[in-house]
């Protein structure tokens, strides 16, 4: 393999999300850190309600929760933005 | 107001080149009397680079790793902005930044709806465009220097985070949560050691992207023109 295409860019980011994700650290972000020292809350109060909150897919075993969450993030983001670009930028295969 | 400013300039440079079809129309007094119809060739694979870039933004900004050396654990995470930005172009970094941080609120209960707001404005408008005007300045204060674009990159990541983070402590002093000063020491206090990180993976990663020949923004090429 010389050459870098979408597909291994996809399998890139689909491996760091499910798999990679599992070794990310509980810790409060630099943000949330700040937020807790200063005894301020940002308004992460006002969320709405959804199944995968906190990056951990609810119903599932504790094993796969991140992963779950990971892989439906990806399709989510992979087809707000194709969705959003081709509402946006007229995409007509001629 | 930034997004659809941003909406407007990908658009047009979308029809740069190789338009397939035009069409004739009416156009208000200033306005450009031909409107491309179909999307070019180059407008379709670019759309596919956005997309591909923000399937990396969002899977790596799920990944948070401690810094070493803080007392009681803080995280950081990358953003991307610069990434996004030497890849597909600003504004067009600015659109990916928006739909991850969007999927982050609506879909993770990430950042908050109320929040989503200055979270594009702090890491795709600041993050992103501004990172890429950074990285043009310090590429051109450089000219032809052998390091200039390494070290452009290493700069425009590390005051993307800097400066997102700055304008964070702002609105959240201005909204009166916090007194500035002290908000504004123990944001960066974190924030300056995440920016290492973010600027050491930004440059390794283009660098690897380049090795291995995906197209990258015309201007973030080793040889490119900074312009």
């Amino acid at each position: 393999m010389n050459r870098l295409t979408t597909f291994h860019l996809l399998l890139v980011a689909l491996s760091v999300a499910t798999t990679l994700s599992l070794a990310s650290s509980s810790a409060p972000d630099g943000l949330e850190r700040t937020a807790k020292e200063m005894t301020f809350t940002t308004y992460e109060a006002y969320t709405p309600p959804t199944p995968f909150a906190d990056y951990a897919m609810v119903g599932v075993p504790q094993a796969l929760a991140t992963s779950l969450a990971g892989l439906m993030g990806l399709c989510a983001v992979c087809a707000v933005l194709y969705g959003a670009c081709a509402l946006l930028f007229y995409v007509r295969r001629s | 107001m930034a997004v659809m400013h941003a909406v407007r300039r990908v658009r047009a440079s979308f029809f740069e080149k190789g338009i397939v079809r035009t069409v004739r129309y009416a156009g208000e007094p200033g306005e450009a009397a031909f409107v491309p119809k179909r999307l070019s060739e180059s407008g379709a694979r670019r759309i596919e680079r956005m997309v591909v870039v923000g399937a990396l933004v969002f899977a790596f900004q799920m990944v948070n790793i401690t810094l070493p050396g803080t007392a009681g654990g803080v995280s950081g995470h990358l953003l991307g902005g610069v990434f996004a930005a030497l890849i597909v172009g600003p504004f067009e970094a600015l659109l990916v930044m928006s739909a991850v941080l969007a999927v982050q609120a609506f879909v993770f209960a990430d950042g908050g709806l109320l929040a989503l707001g200055a979270n594009i404005l702090n890491m795709g408008l600041v993050g992103g465009v501004g990172g890429y005007g950074m990285f043009l300045y310090v590429r051109r204060a450089f000219g032809t220097k052998r390091y200039a674009r390494t070290l452009a990159i290493f700069c425009a990541a590390w005051c993307s985070v800097v400066a997102a983070a700055c304008c964070a402590v702002l609105e959240l002093a201005a909204s009166g949560v916090a007194p500035f000063k002290t908000m504004l020491t123990t944001m960066l206090t974190y924030h300056v050691g995440i920016g290492v990180g973010e600027a050491v993976f930004t440059v390794w990663a283009i660098a690897l992207l380049e090795q291995y020949r995906y197209p990258l923004h015309s201007s973030a090429h080793e040889g490119g023109e900074a312009a």
